[in-house]
């Protein structure tokens, strides 16, 4: 093997780091993406757009010279709303249909999204610099940007907070009852088309924070969304709907792969071995499944 | 019965007219030609089938990549054709030009329909929405694969051969809208071919 990361030990201490604070932000992504398919059973194609979206929040907030980390608290803000409109207009008319309906209507929004965010945007690879500075480990050899561990942190108070809310909050304990049972949970009083409204809003506003961190962390551009709908369908599907312990390893597994992906087979096949390694997992799952008759459901 | 053989031959009357009655849109005309058999194989998956795919531009690009290639490989080194500017430094005699695209078009209907078969194998066994998203999957991922190989042009992307001076300046527009055309044609005959199977085997089980 003369895999540059084979003959440098300290690379693979460089890509697990890296790999593990990358896998937090997915991790965070995933969790609005497993909220919304628990509640509504609604595959929302178009989580990686509302990432990015949420980006941009952030990045003009540096361009005004407001630091962009504030966009961490503005981003998620104004993405809730913008998740409760987007749900207004399309989403309340596909959240009882069958799922595929979901998917082709997420996709629509998904594309349309896109070459919105080109068009309002410019079609330029942007990011919004923290200014955060660098952490050097290991005698120098393993180099971490301050942003990443920044980033890292953010993720997990959002996604403790989350669930502290969940638990205790009226509209979190209303939001699992209709995931439970939507049916029950409507004659028991609970307005089911506010928490589904809510929900959306939550998970659009999750994604808002994961965007703002992202364009601190890593790079934003119109048409990067959809790698980030990708991962977070293959972390919720690897973990199970429900299992958030399992959402953060997966998300952190799924962060060192790439990361070692990136050093193996080179950058330019990065996002594409995310792409296939779903495809792996979907089949290796169906295999396992049809050997007990059964399938993925 | 009567009134579809009158719509089929309206509709192949058109098509043999359509390039000389509106000259300024042969590419057009092609890419509609095109578009309708996308969306006619889309109809015998997703609709006939039940199969939901986003991927099969998958297929696509692969056909369009390996029918490129055969036509460059067969006469000239394709590294050095993608390297930049290929198309300036080797130049296609005519017949050269549409032998290499008759085998490209023949290797370009076997090799995908091969790459289905073993993809299938694997991911039919997947219902509904986990079919759709690993077939979304597959396609941006040939994408994402393909835009970093380097013989085939990497993100620059492939230059196709020019088309040789033949006849005349419209040669190049009809021999292409005639092409596609001649495929719709088919498609056209072996979805109606799928559709009395169907028929045939429905009354059957009857």
């Amino acid at each position: 093997m003369d895999f540059l990361i084979f003959q440098v030990p300290m690379l693979t201490v460089q890509a697990v780091l890296d790999g593990l604070l990358l896998g937090i932000l997915f991790a965070l992504i995933a969790y609005g993406m497993a909220l919304q398919w628990g509640v509504m059973n609604i595959i929302n194609i178009a989580q990686g757009d509302l990432v990015i979206l949420g980006g941009y929040i952030a990045y003009f907030m540096y361009l005004y010279g407001i630091h962009p980390a504030w966009g961490v608290i503005v981003s998620p803000i104004i993405m809730y709303f913008v998740g409760v409109i987007i749900y207004k207009l399309v989403i309340n008319k596909v959240v009882d249909r069958d799922l595929f309906i979901s998917i082709l209507a997420t996709f629509g929004i998904s594309i349309l999204f896109m070459q919105l965010m080109n068009f309002a945007f410019g079609a330029d690879v942007v990011l919004a610099n923290s200014g955060y500075g660098t952490t050097m480990l290991f005698d120098n050899s393993v180099t971490l940007p301050n942003s990443k561990i920044f980033s890292a942190f953010i993720s997990i108070v959002f996604a403790i907070g989350l669930v502290i809310y969940m638990k205790k909050s009226k509209l979190g304990r209303a939001i699992r009852a209709t995931a439970q049972n939507a049916r029950a949970a409507k004659i028991l009083g609970v307005d089911t088309e506010k928490v589904y409204a809510a929900t959306f809003g939550i998970n659009a506003a999750l994604c808002g924070v994961a965007g703002a961190l992202i364009s601190i962390t890593f790079t934003i551009h119109p048409y990067m969304g959809l790698p980030y709908t990708i991962r977070s369908f293959m972390i919720v599907i690897v973990a199970g709907l429900g299992n958030l312990p399992g959402v953060a390893m997966s998300g952190m597994g799924l962060g060192v792969f790439e990361e070692f992906a990136d050093y193996i087979l080179g950058t330019e096949f990065r996002i594409g071995s995310v792409f296939l390694l779903l495809v792996l997992i979907l089949v290796y799952r169906r295999f396992k499944l049809s050997k007990k008759r059964e399938y993925l459901k | 019965m009567n009134k579809n053989i009158i719509l089929y031959a309206a509709i192949l009357i058109f098509g043999i007219a359509a390039p000389f009655v509106f000259p300024a849109f042969k590419v057009q005309l092609s890419i509609l030609c095109i578009l309708i058999i996308l969306a006619i194989t889309w109809n015998v998956q997703g609709g006939e089938m039940g199969y939901n795919t986003f991927g099969n531009i998958l297929f696509y690009g692969l056909g369009m990549y390996l029918c490129a290639s055969v036509q460059v490989g067969m006469f000239f080194p394709l590294a050095e054709w993608t390297e930049g500017g290929g198309e300036k430094t080797f130049v296609h005699t005519p017949a050269q030009f549409f032998q290499g695209f008759a085998v490209g078009l023949a290797v370009a209907a076997i090799v995908p329909a091969i790459v289905a078969g073993l993809i299938g194998y694997s991911i039919l066994g997947l219902r509904g929405h986990y079919f759709a998203i690993c077939t979304l999957g597959l396609g941006v991922a040939a994408g994402e694969i393909s835009g970093g190989i380097e013989i085939i042009g990497a993100g620059q992307g492939f230059t196709t051969p020019p088309f040789p001076k033949v006849g005349s300046l419209e040669a190049r527009g009809e021999f292409f809208y005639f092409c596609s055309f001649a495929v719709l044609r088919l498609i056209i005959f072996l979805s109606l071919k799928i559709e009395l199977l169907k028929l045939e085997t429905s009354s059957r089980d009857k």
